[in-house]
């Protein structure tokens, strides 16, 4: 019996302890969906390892990696040094395209060729003011723009930091990438603050609970979400990318079903979390709506950034947006450089692909903006105008000549004949998370004040009353 | 400038899918028709105005809509076009008539009614993004009190018909930045009103039906949709709750819910408050400046210039009274209402008479200022507009009479309106038990009915209950503790029970007292106890079986305190405290059933069954001894071995505890538990309002029993010895029985 009673006792503690390694993990998922995220808070202080001033910004760099030697081959891999992404396959074009802000053109200040050292304020790097930048000296990285915390830190053309600023100050500061890091450069795209994306300005800093529920509530990093390995940052930004690799989303952390009501689970498979989460944009900063390139070079107008800009032409900002709503399978038709497009319609230069019928496709939240850009008459292309390069149009306000000379840089055709013709492009939202109280409800998208175009959507009528497409 | 702007924005809405605000209202589906005066001539020639009835006649049946209707022309004022063409009103302008003579076609919105054609009646209803507000006219809509008109639905019930949440809106709620929940869950999620209240003949409502016939299922044969457009009924329906809910199907966080189900209203949970004002009391019998009526809300301050939407609000909890029609509990204000009647019949005197009766030139007339002003300071203020005095009445009377209204008089009646609207879902429904299971439950509070009374009239309700001063000068309806049919647990209980049963278990106590201080005082007094003998009397069964009676009922006792007295002691709260006493209750059943098998197979009952012979003797000699022997040393009269454990007054004592009580309190306890399922079981027996306090008079002679028998039990050798025994088994004995039973038989 000995035997016996040995093996009832080994049964109960093995089942004693099986049962509180699942309690335990129980309470460590599910209901906190911050369980998954991977806070990173270490900091080790730099102050005490540097006393010298810093004579450039790659002695910086290069004091850097005498301790973190692999981050300077993990910096060269990545995409916010190389501003290009693996090769892939652009639907409507042969073979694969390793596309990137390096050679995309977006409808803002459209391209960065002919125009890097203005461009390459926001490169991870120094230097980068020609094409014959040299992208594989990790000198030139540049790691205080990510993780220096003094906040005085600011860079100038061709990325060098701008004078004045304190590299020694700078570099005993650094730790993990704050907000306020990511956001130097991420809220200030396309030239100006809160201009391109809508959901990325810097109010986000020193966010409210109802600014944004993760950055204000939570007061969640970029990182948190965006996680990275070695250097390679998670997350997919649509101007520069057409699929969702290394992308990120909601479900990464919300793993459960997230809805107590079980009415808004039903939604699950056709709305995107950010559909009823982000009700509108630009809620604390206006963002750029419209940008008219055709109505620059007017110096008889007074500079305003939010209105008319001689070197740029004129803008429509807007506030507390209602977006614009469509499918979407996280890929888009990306126009390329070089494509052919027609002049009398809107050229979508990245049109979300998906539909009703395709099931791998919800329907999101977009910021839209439109723009008048420059286009060949002849050929039928959009132009690479120089913009802010030597004798560009921004120094001479000389249209034949900066298209040319973008062109030439850029290997287009250019026949001497322009115009303007209208682009759009679609940026996702996901950032300015609302509280669960302000998400979308019933009446927002249904009945009579709804917000969303059903015929357009591809449904016969409101699918409250006709059902859903599945 | 701005052409770039404009057209992109052209383009963008040809191009870009799902752009916002699409759907327009107007539906030009109507064909075309020609505006018609009353007496059918086309209102181009005739001049006379237009005839909704005429005009809509030319198609649809308007006689047949006419005689069935719940909104007829003379009592509401409706026409098809209140609740039909957006506006409310049929119109017509030249250019807009065709030169056939119809109306050009999408001129004219005519559809399915929308809330907001509703709200043109039936109170504070919107389904506008903006925030809420309280229409302006709120005040002066009291001028037509009684018709129905305008926000009557709203001022009865403080029901508020919108989908927005609360705490977006901009009323001046109490707590509204917690209010995170629509005003009506069924606003919200654009259930709107003419889901539920619609045309019982419309096809497309009709359900399908199975027929009854063995060899149909489903009758094909269906109403054609012309036949309803042609004579739609308009007798709407009024939906309940069940037609679309099946409330068995989830609930299952509520205990017992077939019984909540059962005796509720599904409204009295979920429409726990209202949020918009709410009447007590309309006076007709005077009128303001404005010419409307005395009123007093119950949850809002008075009107003091200035927007009603300014004014405070705090959630108001209707009151729960019996609905006659169900025989359920459901929501309900009751409003106090005094007027004008005169003649017999009596007919109402109008407002507008009062008026004249009370206003001149805009401003009180003297003699009404003079009879009212108390403070004389030549104005009526708020308090002062009452006729809370013969005298008052009279002057009125007078002046009313000298309008024409001769025999002018004051009837006072309490009307009851329910609420079915403003429905919470999720977050806003109020879980709370104790809100009527504990002793300020809702089921008996008092109705508050008006700020002061009107001289010489007495009003009535129907709702059970006494109509009394409230010691301020107003009125109050004091309901009875205990609705007639209802036990509710934690609330109701029959007093006399609980007087008994504590003066029992007062008795015993201060009896058990006095004869243990009386053998404590005479301790010394007898002497040694002679000589003992141990022997193992309680089997580790016995043991076991005791203690967990023991436990259980300790335990089912301390619950069932918890249960019937809500808002004493609470360690475990009322409705874990029910939870535990139905769990002890199964122990306890099954403890007992497994003890009466082990003492009828091991035949230890013969234990528990007095001898018929010597019962009489021995009980009567076992009595003396505790009434007198203990105290002076006597030996017990029938000593203790282990074929006789119980003397004859602990076996009669046992049996009609195990044999009585304790059933009686199981079977109780058992049509309590199972009312929900078998209504028939405990309601054949009197219902619960027998049974409950059944059970309740047991638990208090249960524990009377467990102080007796606790004190009882230090009768023994020492006064531990027994307590110690029913421990560890082995007791001892006196020694010369001890050898007398071993001679015995074992």
């Amino acid at each position: 019996m000995q035997v016996g009673k040995r093996l009832v006792l080994a049964a109960v503690i093995m089942a004693v302890l099986v049962a509180a390694i699942l309690v335990v993990r129980a309470r460590a998922s599910g209901s906190r969906p911050g369980g998954y995220t991977p806070k990173v808070r270490d900091h080790v202080d730099h102050s005490a390892f540097f006393r010298d001033p810093f004579q450039s910004p790659s002695d910086v760099t290069r004091a850097c990696l005498r301790c973190h030697e692999s981050a300077g081959r993990q910096m060269l891999r990545s995409v916010h040094w190389t501003w290009q992404g693996e090769p892939t396959a652009v639907p409507g074009h042969e073979g694969k395209v390793a596309l990137g802000k390096k050679n995309a053109m977006n409808n803002f200040c459209i391209t960065i060729d002919s125009n890097w050292p203005s461009c390459t304020i926001c490169h991870a790097g120094y230097g980068w003011r020609d094409a014959q930048f040299d992208f594989h000296n990790q000198d030139n990285i540049d790691c205080l723009v990510c993780h220096e915390r003094t906040g005085d830190y600011r860079k100038g053309r061709a990325g060098e930091p701008e004078k004045g600023v304190d590299l020694l100050a700078s570099a005993k500061s650094v730790g993990f990438p704050k907000r306020e890091n990511c956001g130097s450069c991420h809220f200030y795209g396309g030239g100006g603050l809160a201009v391109k994306h809508g959901d990325l300005d810097n109010s986000l800093e020193h966010a409210t609970p109802d600014t944004d529920v993760h950055m204000g509530k939570h007061d969640m990093l970029c990182v948190d979400c965006h996680r990275t390995t070695e250097h390679r940052i998670s997350g997919v930004d649509y101007a520069v990318q057409v699929n969702h690799d290394h992308g990120i989303g909601c479900e990464d952390c919300h793993q459960s079903v997230p809805h107590k009501d079980p009415r808004i689970n039903t939604h699950l498979a056709s709305v995107a979390c950010q559909t009823c989460h982000i009700p509108t944009f630009a809620n604390r900063v206006p963002t750029k709506m419209d940008w008219d390139w055709s109505k620059a070079g007017d110096g008889s107008r007074p500079d305003d950034v939010h209105h008319y800009l001689k070197i740029k032409g004129e803008f429509v900002y807007d506030a507390n947006v209602v977006p614009q709503y469509a499918w979407f399978n996280l890929t888009v038709d990306r126009y390329l450089v070089g494509d052919k497009m027609d002049p009398n319609q809107v050229t979508v230069l990245n049109r979300p692909r998906g539909s009703i019928h395709d099931r791998t496709a919800k329907i999101w939240p977009f910021k839209v903006h439109t723009a008048k850009q420059p286009y060949d008459k002849v050929h039928n292309i959009l132009l690479t105008p120089n913009t802010a390069g030597p004798g560009g149009y921004w120094s001479e306000f000389d249209w034949p000549k900066a298209l040319a000379t973008g062109a030439e840089i850029s290997h287009l055709p250019f026949s001497g004949q322009y115009g303007f013709a209208m682009t759009s492009m679609y940026w996702p939202l996901s950032h300015m998370v609302m509280p669960k109280e302000k998400a979308l409800s019933c009446a927002d998208c249904h009945g009579e004040h709804g917000r969303l175009d059903w015929i357009a959507l591809g449904y016969t009528g409101d699918p409250m009353t006709t059902g859903g497409r599945r | 400038m701005k052409t770039s702007w404009w057209a992109a924005l052209l383009v963008l809405l040809g191009l870009v899918p799902g752009r916002a605000g699409a759907s327009g209202p107007t539906s030009t589906m109507h064909p075309t028709f020609p505006p018609l005066d009353a007496n059918g001539r086309h209102v181009t020639e005739s001049g006379v105005p237009i005839s909704p009835e005429r005009t809509c006649g030319g198609c649809h049946d308007a006689e047949f809509i006419a005689s069935h209707s719940s909104h007829d022309l003379d009592r509401t004022g409706a026409t098809c076009a209140t609740c039909h063409v957006e506006g409310g009103r049929l119109t017509w302008s030249a250019d807009q008539i065709d030169e056939a003579g119809s109306y050009k076609r999408g001129v004219i919105d005519i559809r399915d009614p929308q809330p907001r054609d509703c709200a043109r009646c039936h109170g504070v209803v919107s389904q506008d993004a903006a925030p809420l507000t309280l229409p302006a006219d709120l005040d002066a809509s009291l001028a037509r009190w009684g018709t129905g008109m305008p926000y009557e639905l709203t001022l009865a019930t403080g029901q508020i018909l919108a989908p927005q949440k609360m705490a977006d809106s901009a009323v001046n709620l109490a707590g509204r930045d917690g209010l995170n929940t629509p005003f009506d869950v069924h606003a919200a999620r654009l259930v709107t009103c003419t889901s539920c209240h619609f045309a019982p003949n419309n096809p497309g409502r009709v359900k399908v039906d199975r027929g009854g016939l063995p060899f149909l299922d489903r009758d094909p044969r269906r109403p054609s949709i012309s036949d309803y457009i042609h004579r739609p009924d308009h007798e709407l329906t009024a939906t309940r709750c069940e037609q679309c809910h099946d409330a068995m199907a989830t609930h299952d966080a509520l205990p017992y819910k077939d019984r909540h189900m059962a005796k509720l209203e599904c409204t009295s949970c979920h429409v726990a408050h209202t949020h918009g004002p709410v009447l007590r009391t309309v006076d007709q019998t005077v009128v303001t400046l404005q010419g409307t009526p005395h009123v007093e809300y119950r949850n809002m301050d008075a009107a003091q210039g200035g927007s009603p939407s300014a004014r405070y609000i705090r959630s108001f909890r209707p009151f729960l009274v019996v609905d006659d029609s169900t025989q359920k509990l459901g929501p309900a204000n009751l409003i106090t209402e005094w007027r004008w009647v005169s003649g017999s019949p009596p007919v109402p005197v109008p407002l507008a008479k009062v008026a004249s009766a009370f206003l001149e030139n805009g401003t009180y007339a003297k003699a009404v200022v003079a009879a009212l002003d108390r403070n004389a300071d030549g104005n009526l203020s708020d308090d002062e507009l009452r006729l809370d005095t013969d005298a008052r009445v009279q002057v009125v009377q007078g002046r009313l009479a000298a309008q024409g209204v001769p025999d002018a008089r004051i009837e006072g009646t309490i009307r009851v309106h329910r609420v079915h609207h403003g429905v919470q879902a999720n977050e806003g429904v109020v879980l709370d038990c104790a809100s009527c299971h504990s002793d300020g439950s809702r089921l008996g509070e008092e109705v508050p009915l008006s700020g002061y009374q009107v001289a010489g009239v007495s009003v009535s309700s129907s709702i059970p209950g006494a109509i009394e001063g409230d010691g301020r000068g107003g009125l109050v309806l004091r309901r009875p503790k205990h609705t007639r049919g209802l036990y509710v647990l934690g609330h109701d209980r029959v007093p006399w029970t609980d007087t008994v049963g504590f003066l029992v278990l007062l008795a015993t106590t201060i009896g058990v007292a006095t004869h243990g201080a009386l053998r404590i005082r005479n301790r010394g007094v007898h002497g040694a106890h002679g000589a003992t003998v141990k022997a193992y009397v309680y089997s580790r069964y016995e043991r076991i079986w005791h203690w967990l009676m023991a436990l259980s009922i300790l335990l089912l006792l301390w619950t069932g305190i918890e249960i019937h007295w809500v808002g004493g002691v609470s360690v475990f709260g009322f409705t874990r405290s029910v939870w535990i006493h139905n769990a002890l209750a199964v122990v306890l059943i099954v403890n007992a059933f497994l003890s009466l098998f082990y003492h009828v197979a091991s035949n230890e009952i013969r234990q528990f069954i007095p001898p018929r012979e010597t019962f009489l003797g021995e009980a009567i000699a076992q009595a003396k001894f505790y009434l007198n022997g203990i105290f002076v040393g006597a030996p017990h009269p029938v000593p203790k071995s282990r074929e006789r454990k119980l003397n004859p007054l602990q076996q009669v004592t046992y049996l009609m505890l195990l044999n009585v009580l304790i059933p009686l309190q199981v079977v109780t306890g058992v049509l309590i538990w199972g009312a929900p399922r078998w209504p028939a079981l405990s309601n054949a027996v009197g219902g619960l309002t027998i049974v409950t306090p059944v059970h309740s008079l047991g638990a208090w002679l249960l524990a009377t029993f467990v102080v007796a028998h606790v004190y009882l039990t230090t009768t023994g050798h020492t006064p531990l010895s027994n307590i110690r025994a029913m421990v560890v088994g082995e007791d001892e004995l006196d020694a010369p029985h001890e050898a007398a039973s071993q001679g015995g038989q074992a």
